[in-house]
């Protein structure tokens, strides 16, 4: 099949049902109604289960089958059509065969007439689509209760309703080569940084790709350095969140398809935000926010610190407990590190076949995992307890901060093995490659670990802390601040 | 290569002193702790002719840009003989920790090797780590004081010792070089022309870490202090802020960390330095880190400390050669205003 | 260039890799936790060459005793009859029945990683402990004896302090025939100080204090309940002769007059049986005549100058 892509509609409408009946191969879901409009052969194309049959009927089949002007031409009959009947708020107008199938596709309905170069486009999708439902991974107790869908549209609305201000500027166009999504840029235009707006088009313009499935497709083209064990690129299933961030000078891009919005910049301080610590006193947040970061630093480092210091420092342990280890560890058959690794990799596999099976069965293998398997290796002496105490304490650490679970999970392990074989030296080798990687992170020229480093004292009331509304209100904080 | 800020330069500048306090290895008492504040004065002084000639817009990547090249050729060599003195501080410091090997070339690829991956990310990086290991020294500092603070005994600081406060100042600035590498870095502050001064806020900082540092070592050890080999690692030893058992392995994570951001800071200065002068030169951190382990395995076989050395080479890169670039500026500016 | 520093960052981490692999597979010396014997308390002690008895923790195995030429030597030697390496970084009791073994201290320290806070124990020549002995206990027993300001509050840092001092003198507790109580080591004599001494140091040395004391009133004998005490020493020369003040002040309820004649009485037999008849500065008389009296300090020397100085006393009750 030839290209189509710059291919203007041809006035004859035989030749132009025949060309699309051609480029679309005679796909089943493209319904073509021929038919006269006052004298002038026209066509109405829709695509199969895309639009609304009530809608489409009373909008537009109606009132154009109703038209009767006599000594019409095709021109006047296309500006009758524009200018006085008001057939549906999304029009538009196809130029060539490429928007007439992107209008088509998306559930638009396209009237052909005979004798015009273009086609005349209008929204009636009435495709199936989930519901606004609450987000499943960001879950909150006080927060609001929608989440994002997948209709590109319906997040546009859900973001709309709550920042009703004409700064919020919303740009919706298509990517992907092929699936040719609609890609919506969500930004405050007097708060964001022009240089991020024009720097996040270009990204998006540049990318070759195919089709846009989900936000991972994207998110590779918004980070700025390979090798960054820390996102770059944040994601968040909750349009209160999203406008949070846009307020803060921040870009949204929704996509239609995913119910998952990007955020850029990230800051890596945000993984240990949620809606809820805006909800709480600001005592109590400020308690649950330093716990975030202690359990963080408990997830990744404390298999590895415990490894360490019982191979290699002992001294360190308490008295008590370093006898109950070793009592524990009599006969165990293999080595503490090796020990450590194994449970987290069990864990890791129970964790993986838990999320890829259907719910009923995934209730199953958590009982499996735990009872028999755990149960059944404590007592045959495979697994010490105080090392499945660690590691569990450790594995459910990393769900207090969800957003950093990827790295945690592989730093956790790398630890175990630097600790394990160098000790606590070992674990300060790492820990500062993992400090320079996490420093050297960017997000269009904003550091990933500002404001800590670099150090902003201002940005402190909501990073460690949490002071009051009454304070933050006058603080009219915006990213830029952070831009390097 | 991106600017920092000054909070991001004092950091960088006290990690790097912080390390040499760490590995101090000479005995400390009242009179050094003297001698360290008078010393920090004359580093102060040292700092002025830096502070004027960047007010005055001097820039070092506009001088080598002009094709001079000696002076930054003497910074590069300076740098590289300092990262292998580190090297040497390491191998010799790991005696007194609890390191799990005994074979110092070992510690020293393993650091080198973390050493090049960080220089590999550029000095933004590097700076902004420093930032979260200056929060970590910090949290350090306060342990150690809580597990010092059942053993400080103020009486201690009465105690006479054979050190002289003269002898304590050329001892520590023999140690101040971070001179010259606030030279260097100041090159790469965005605040040059407004407040360069407040740039010079690290050598207040290093002093209270110093003077800190030392008053526990003197009230805590106290009469066993002639006999330390490393004061710190020592305080570090007997200071338990647990009940029972000795935390002192702990300080080995902080160790590693000073160590790292040290060597890291020599190797992008020179590493940057090299490609100013050298543009096409390639692997130049390789090469910056190759030259200063084997700088350590030459002082480490020949033995040598060379603490006068190191007085006069801070002496003349940091106040010499600043003033005969102030001098120049002048000239060049009159000559300017003449035409 | 990219590409070079992508393949470089390969070569790097492909050598990271190999080398982390070599270490564990090659080099990996490292002791699992079940290899290692935990020791609760060693005895040396010096007949012919050194013999050291590793008392384990409850429920490991019986007790180990090595012979050697050397420290390290002899614990290696133990280490063979329990067939596992020996770990001393926990022990909390160290006892030794030759003064000469207080040189050893350091090495204990920084060589076999004990804790700054292992307490320590001299046996006197007419006192044993046996392989059978409750090392545990021992060690409880000597905590709760400090603990009630009978004998001062002593550990391996405080002894290795004092024994760096000028004075040289270490106080340090002792198992004599009639039980625990606290002896004096300098220039490898012992001198054993008296119960009502050992508590009297405990009052001057003002690390720890009873919790109360015995007094005899009208009523008969009360207590008198001490809620705190601190200690001050203050130094003035007068006629070439330092006068030493001694200021404890105390904050307890009960008969406050009974109270002061028997601190005052254990002070001065303190001060007789240390600075007096032993000739030793276990109180810390000579770091406050280095504080307030700097010069008189620096003229004397206090490694083999006899004592001479004049004691106030001044007990203060709230």
């Amino acid at each position: 099949m030839s290209d189509f892509k710059n291919e203007t509609i041809n006035p004859d409408l035989q030749q132009n049902i025949r060309r699309i009946k051609e480029i679309s191969d005679g796909s089943s879901d493209v319904m073509i109604n021929e038919f006269t409009l006052s004298g002038i052969p026209a066509a109405l194309l829709v695509c199969e289960g895309m639009v609304a049959t009530s809608i489409i009927t009373e909008l537009i089949l109606d009132p154009i089958t109703n038209i009767q002007l006599s000594n019409i031409t095709t021109p006047k009959l296309m500006d009758y059509l524009n200018s006085e009947l008001l057939l549906s708020l999304d029009r538009g107008e196809a130029k060539n065969y490429h928007d007439l199938f992107r209008f088509l596709n998306s559930g638009f309905a396209v009237l052909l007439l005979h004798g015009a170069s273009s086609a005349l486009v209008y929204g009636v999708q009435g495709y199936d689509k989930r519901s606004v439902s609450e987000p499943t991974g960001e879950s909150n107790v006080m927060g609001a209760g929608d989440g994002f869908a997948e209709t590109v549209r319906m997040n546009m609305s859900l973001v709309r309703r709550r920042m009703k201000t004409p700064f919020l500027k919303m740009e919706l166009f298509p990517l992907g080569e092929k699936s040719q999504t609609d890609i919506c840029l969500c930004y405050m235009y007097d708060r964001v940084p022009k240089e991020l707006v024009s720097e996040i088009k270009n990204r998006l313009n540049s990318t070759e790709l195919e089709s846009i499935l989900s936000s991972g497709y994207l998110q590779p083209f918004l980070e700025n350095r390979r090798g960054c064990l820390f996102d770059t690129v944040s994601t968040t299933q909750r349009p209160d969140v999203m406008t949070a961030k846009l307020l803060e000078g921040r870009v949204g891009i929704l996509i239609d398809g995913t119910p998952f919005a990007i955020v850029v910049p990230k800051l890596m301080c945000e993984s240990f935000q949620t809606m809820d610590d805006y909800c709480f006193r600001p005592y109590y947040t400020t308690f649950i926010r330093i716990l975030k970061y202690i359990t963080f630093l408990i997830a990744l480092l404390l298999p590895a610190l415990y490894v360490a210091v019982s191979l290699h420092h002992p001294e360190l342990l308490n008295r008590t407990l370093l006898l109950i280890l070793a009592k524990a560890e009599e006969n165990a058959p293999l080595s503490l590190a090796v020990e450590a690794i194994g449970v987290l990799l069990v864990y890791e596999i129970i964790r993986e076949a838990g999320l890829r099976l259907p719910k009923a069965v995934g209730g199953s293998v958590s009982i499996v995992a735990g009872l028999i398997i755990g149960d059944a290796a404590v007592s045959s002496g495979l697994i010490s307890t105080p090392m499945l105490t660690v590691t569990a304490i450790s594995v459910i650490g990393g769900f207090v901060v969800p957003d950093l679970n990827q790295p945690i999970t592989i730093l956790r392990i790398a630890f175990i093995i630097a600790g394990g074989i160098l000790g606590l030296f070992g674990i300060g080798l790492l820990g500062s490659v993992v400090i320079f990687n996490a420093c050297a992170g960017e997000s269009f020229g904003f550091p990933t670990t500002a404001p800590i480093a670099p150090f902003k004292r201002r940005s402190m009331r909501d990073v460690f802390t949490r002071v009051s509304f009454r304070k933050m209100q006058s603080g009219n904080f915006t990213v830029e601040e952070y831009n390097e | 290569m991106n600017k920092i800020n000054c909070s991001q330069l004092t950091t960088s500048l006290l990690l790097s002193s912080a390390f040499m306090l760490m590995c101090l290895s000479t005995p400390v008492g009242i009179e050094y702790m003297a001698g360290t504040a008078i010393s920090f004065a004359i580093q102060f002084l040292l700092c002025i002719p830096i502070i004027i000639l960047y007010k005055k817009g001097f820039s070092l990547s506009a001088y080598c840009d002009g094709g001079h090249y000696f002076i930054p050729c003497l910074f590069v060599l300076y740098f590289i003989l300092r990262g292998g003195m580190s090297f040497i501080l390491v191998w010799n410091g790991s005696e007194e920790l609890s390191l799990p090997f005994s074979a110092p070339l070992i510690t020293a690829v393993l650091i080198g090797v973390v050493c090049f991956y960080a220089a590999s990310l550029g000095l933004s990086a590097f700076v902004r780590s420093s930032t979260i290991v200056a929060g970590i020294l910090a949290v350090t500092i306060v342990v150690l004081l809580i597990g010092a603070f059942q053993r400080m005994d103020t009486m201690e600081l009465s105690q006479s010792t054979d050190i002289t406060v003269a002898g304590s100042i050329i001892q520590n600035l023999s140690l101040a070089d971070t001179l010259p590498v606030f030279f260097v870095l100041m090159n790469f502050t965005n605040n040059n022309n407004k407040k360069p001064y407040k740039s010079l806020i690290f050598l207040p900082t290093g002093l209270v870490l110093w003077e800190t540092v030392l008053f526990l070592c003197i009230t805590v050890l106290g009469s066993l202090l002639p006999t330390a080999k490393y004061p710190f690692f020592l305080l570090t030893s007997v200071s338990q802020p647990f009940s029972s058992q000795r935390a002192d392995s702990l300080y080995l994570i902080l160790f590693v960390l000073l160590c790292i951001l040290r060597i890291t800071l020599f190797t992008v200065l020179s590493a940057h330095l090299l490609g100013m002068i050298f543009p096409k030169l390639k692997f130049r951190s390789v090469l910056t880190l190759l030259l200063m382990i084997g700088t350590a395995i030459l002082f480490g076989m020949i033995s040598y400390t060379g603490s006068i050395f190191s007085i006069i080479s801070i002496f003349i890169l940091s106040f010499v050669i600043p003033i005969i670039f102030c001098v120049q500026l002048k000239k060049h500016n009159s000559w300017k205003e003449k035409t | 260039m990219n590409n070079i520093i992508v393949n470089m960052k390969k070569i790097i981490s492909i050598c990271l890799s190999t080398s982390l692999l070599l270490l564990t597979g090659c080099q990996n010396n490292t002791l699992e936790v079940r290899d290692r014997a935990y020791v609760q308390s060693a005895l040396f002690s010096e007949k012919n060459n050194i013999t050291i008895t590793l008392y384990p923790f409850e429920g490991e195995n019986k007790c180990s005793i090595g012979r050697g030429n050397t420290i390290s030597d002899a614990v290696e030697n133990a280490s063979v009859l329990w067939g596992k390496d020996v770990f001393m970084g926990h022990i909390e009791l160290l006892c030794f029945d030759k003064s000469d073994f207080t040189d050893k201290l350091e090495s204990c320290l920084y060589d076999y990683r004990i804790s700054p806070s292992c307490k320590l124990i001299f046996l006197s020549s007419d006192s044993k402990i046996s392989e059978d002995s409750d090392m545990t206990l021992l060690t409880d027993r000597l905590i709760m004896e400090e603990k009630n300001g009978r004998i001062p509050e002593t550990d391996l840092f405080h002894i290795l302090s004092e024994k760096k001092d000028d004075d040289g003198s270490m106080l340090i507790p002792a198992i004599t025939k009639n039980g625990l109580s606290m002896c004096i080591l300098k220039d490898g004599k012992s001198h054993t100080v008296s119960e009502k001494s050992a508590a009297g140091l405990c009052w001057l040395r003002g690390e720890n204090y009873p919790n109360r004391i015995s007094v005899y009133g009208e009523n008969g004998a009360e207590d008198y309940e001490i809620y705190s005490a601190r200690t001050n020493l203050s130094a003035e020369i007068k006629d070439n002769i330092p006068h030493i003040k001694v200021k404890i002040s105390i904050k307890g309820s009960g008969n406050a007059e009974a109270a002061k004649g028997i601190i005052k009485s254990e002070c001065t037999d303190a001060i007789k049986d240390t600075i007096k008849t032993a000739e030793s500065d276990v109180i810390g008389f000579g770091r406050c005549l280095a504080k307030y009296c700097p010069e008189y300090y620096s003229s004397q020397d206090f490694s083999t100058a006899k004592w001479a100085s004049v004691f106030d006393f001044d007990i203060d009750f709230n």
